[in-house]
């Protein structure tokens, strides 16, 4: 979860610039190009979904992991390379965003579900959930994973929607088990309360 | 080709100090005013909400033409240079300097006193905060005097806050809510503060202040006029006198030359640039630059650094509840008369830092699934808080802004060249300063019965100022207290120039109420608006 002041947000960006595909800004008329979205291909949805459910925690309920795929999905195509970056406080340098690497993501959903077909001889979504854990850590090995990679520029397809999720409010609200809902707008004189806790849905998700 | 364009008053620059100069002598004058900006016209509040998601969801600036190509200079805090300057995506906190800061000489015997007092300019503070909206809780009255109210209701401190603020008062440390130019009730057009958390960069309902709401409002007047990509090049003196004749600037759009004829002309570029204009107009009788009789213009630039750390805590915390807002204290502000000079406005935000999803755990191993929200909730548990001082930096003399004879800018003009120093005294001080400023966070830490997790000290100097000094002696500053230049009448410094000093506590409202305290003194040869 991002800390939101502004110095702390403007040392966040600077010291992760060259890790999450920031580049200098080498053309100051660079042009702005939309990625296409290899996570839009119809045959990706699938497997986006159930590579959803196998890394997110169960307690989200599977409409609401479907959801959060599909958003996942919209999120990476709206991303624009060569969008200016807000120009870090303290310092003359500017940046742009480098590309997204969501064609490399959807290879590697496609790539999951060869494995899948090779070793199990089905689908990757038609494997149980521990089927698909397996691939999926096996998908992870060599990867040097520490805290939480930034989506824009996750090494691998899991690594990124959990990170999309992870950075999310609704995240941060499932975390605390209360109706924090940062980045909302919400009556200010209703800061002094302690957060509702998350209304549970029958069955017992919240 | 030419273009001449006449006013009463030409205000250089279109950031907060000029926003607050143009507005009040506007409702209280018979005056023609343009307003000349180098840079470009910002997006208008319709598109605020967007450019606030493409910010959250991709890290995109909601400011993208906020500066000039070519115009970069090493060390530099911002490259804002565009219709409402740096404020257009300022965080909006608004203390007050303390009454110290403007004599710290004769009380601790160091740095150097203001020619005024926090008295003088009490009562544009107030102005600058009915202005803008501010929103604040007074301290005690010993350490945070102030000669009328708050204009609205202090930002209620979060669920979160109130916690903290009983950790501090435990360790006997008084603290109260950030003053912040955020509404607390709806105002005109703008909304009250709903959290969006995004005060930095951009709000967008309009419940932080920022200068483009005072320039929307202004350019609906027919004695008003702002004009967007003209850089201002040079001042011109009268060939026989001291007066300004005219400011000559470049259309960046068209190439034209325009110049600027007026009576009064107001400079409100900054501590960089304004410095920088005065210097690049020199020549013939002011080889040195204009106002620059005392050979100070440049000189003094000022500002603070910051020691920052973040504390764990045996406590819950809901991050995010209103995660810009922070308590703050002006009990440090007050150097003890016996020991070493040491002063810092201390801070306490919420923050989640150590709390944040992780996908591999202490020994290593990959967590997926449910296992990232298990430890997740595990490590918030305890709760962090971020804690920072600022201190001040006594600015030497030769922290400066001088020209670059190397570089030029696309229009052939030198560029400047900035270089901070310390006074040797602070010099001095400095690693001492930053071990009682670690010392202060410890004890905190050990009054919650928890401990610092880790701290940085952020060697940049931040709110800068200085650069045209204030004074009542021509041979030791560059303007007088009202921010007219000792060598030319009709030449004002408005803002973060003229300070003397930038105290431990962010200076944009003190810029504001200079720059008003200013605005008096230019209208007084204007007639007063019936």
């Amino acid at each position: 979860m991002r800390s939101l002041s502004r110095r702390s947000f403007v040392g966040w960006l600077s010291a992760i610039a060259g890790a999450i595909g920031l580049r200098p800004r080498v053309a100051e008329s660079a042009t702005r190009t939309t990625v296409p979205g290899a996570l839009q291909d119809a045959r990706n949805a699938a497997l986006l979904a159930a590579l959803a459910q196998t890394v997110l925690p169960t307690e989200l309920g599977s409409d609401v992991t479907a959801r959060i795929a599909r958003d996942f999905s919209r999120w990476s195509a709206g991303h624009r390379e060569g969008a200016e970056v807000l120009h870090p406080y303290g310092s003359a340098e500017l940046s742009v965003r480098g590309p997204i690497p969501s064609t490399e993501w959807g290879r590697q959903l496609l790539a999951l579900d060869a494995e899948s077909t090779r070793r199990f001889g089905r689908r990757f979504s038609a494997l149980d959930l521990a089927k698909r854990d397996e691939l999926v850590r096996a998908s992870l090995q060599g990867l040097k994973i520490t805290g939480m990679p930034a989506a824009l520029s996750a090494p691998h397809v899991a690594l990124a929607l959990l990170a999309r999720f992870y950075e999310s409010p609704e995240a941060t609200d499932l975390c605390y088990r209360a109706r924090i809902a940062r980045e909302q707008c919400r009556p200010l004189a209703n800061a002094s309360r302690q957060p509702l806790p998350l209304a549970t849905r029958p069955g017992g998700q919240s | 080709m030419r273009r001449v364009i006449e006013s009463d008053v030409c205000v250089i620059g279109s950031g907060i100090t000029a926003a607050m100069v143009a507005e009040k002598l506007s409702e209280e004058r018979r005056v023609r005013i343009v307003v000349v900006e180098a840079g470009a016209e910002q997006p208008p509040p319709s598109r605020f909400f967007d450019l606030r998601r493409r910010f959250l969801d991709y890290g995109e600036s909601p400011w993208p033409r906020d500066h000039i190509d070519g115009l970069s200079v090493e060390g530099m805090q911002s490259r804002s240079m565009c219709v409402g300057g740096l404020a257009m995506h300022w965080g909006g906190v608004t203390p007050r300097f303390s009454p110290e800061d403007f004599k710290t000489k004769s009380m601790c015997g160091v740095g150097a006193d203001w020619p005024i007092s926090y008295d003088d300019l009490d009562a544009h503070y107030q102005e600058a905060e009915e202005r803008m909206g501010i929103a604040g809780e007074q301290g005690p009255a010993d350490l945070d005097p102030r000669g009328k109210p708050f204009p609205l209701p202090m930002i209620p401190l979060s669920y979160n806050l109130a916690k903290l603020k009983a950790w501090t008062d435990g360790a006997g440390i008084p603290m109260w809510s950030q003053p912040s130019a955020k509404l607390t009730k709806a105002r005109g057009q703008r909304s009250a503060c709903c959290r969006n958390d995004t005060c930095f960069p951009i709000c967008p309902v309009g419940a932080k202040y920022s200068p483009d709401m005072t320039w929307r409002s202004l350019r609906g007047q027919s004695d008003f006029a702002l004009h967007p990509m003209t850089l201002v090049r040079r001042l011109r003196p009268v060939a026989n006198g001291s007066r300004i004749e005219s400011a000559e600037a470049v259309n960046r759009d068209t190439g034209e030359t325009v110049e600027y004829r007026a009576g009064t002309f107001v400079v409100a570029c900054g501590y960089l640039w304004s410095a920088h204009l005065l210097l690049v107009s020199g020549g013939g009788r002011f080889p040195n630059g204009l106002a620059n009789r005392s050979g100070l213009v440049g000189k003094y630039i000022c500002g603070h650094r910051n020691v920052q750390a973040f504390v764990e805590l045996p406590m819950s915390l809901f991050p995010g509840i209103n995660a810009q807002h922070s308590l703050v204290t002006k009990h440090f502000m007050r150097a003890p008369r016996a020991d070493r000079y040491v002063r810092n406005d201390l801070r306490v935000w919420e923050s989640s830092v150590g709390r944040e999803a992780r996908l591999a755990a202490d020994d290593g191993s990959l967590l997926l699934g449910d296992a990232v929200l298990r430890d997740w909730r595990e490590r918030t548990a305890r709760a962090t808080a971020r804690v920072r001082a600022y201190y001040d930096v006594i600015p030497d003399r030769e922290s400066a802004v001088t020209l670059d004879p190397a570089r030029r800018n696309p229009w052939g003009d030198p560029m400047p060249v900035l270089a901070l120093r310390d006074d040797p005294v602070s010099k001095d001080l400095r690693g001492y300063t930053e071990e009682h400023l670690r010392s202060i966070f410890s004890g905190l830490a050990r009054a919650g019965g928890g401990r610092v997790m880790r701290s940085n000290v952020d060697s940049f100097q931040d709110h800068p100022g200085g650069g045209c000094r204030m004074g009542d002696d021509p041979s030791a500053s560059v303007v007088d207290t009202h921010g007219r230049t000792h060598d030319h009448e009709n030449l004002f410094v408005i803002g973060a120039p003229t300070m003397v000093s930038a105290s431990c506590a962010n200076g944009t409202l003190t810029m504001c109420a200079l720059a008003l305290r200013s605005a008096a003194e230019v209208g007084k040869a204007l007639p007063v608006k019936r």
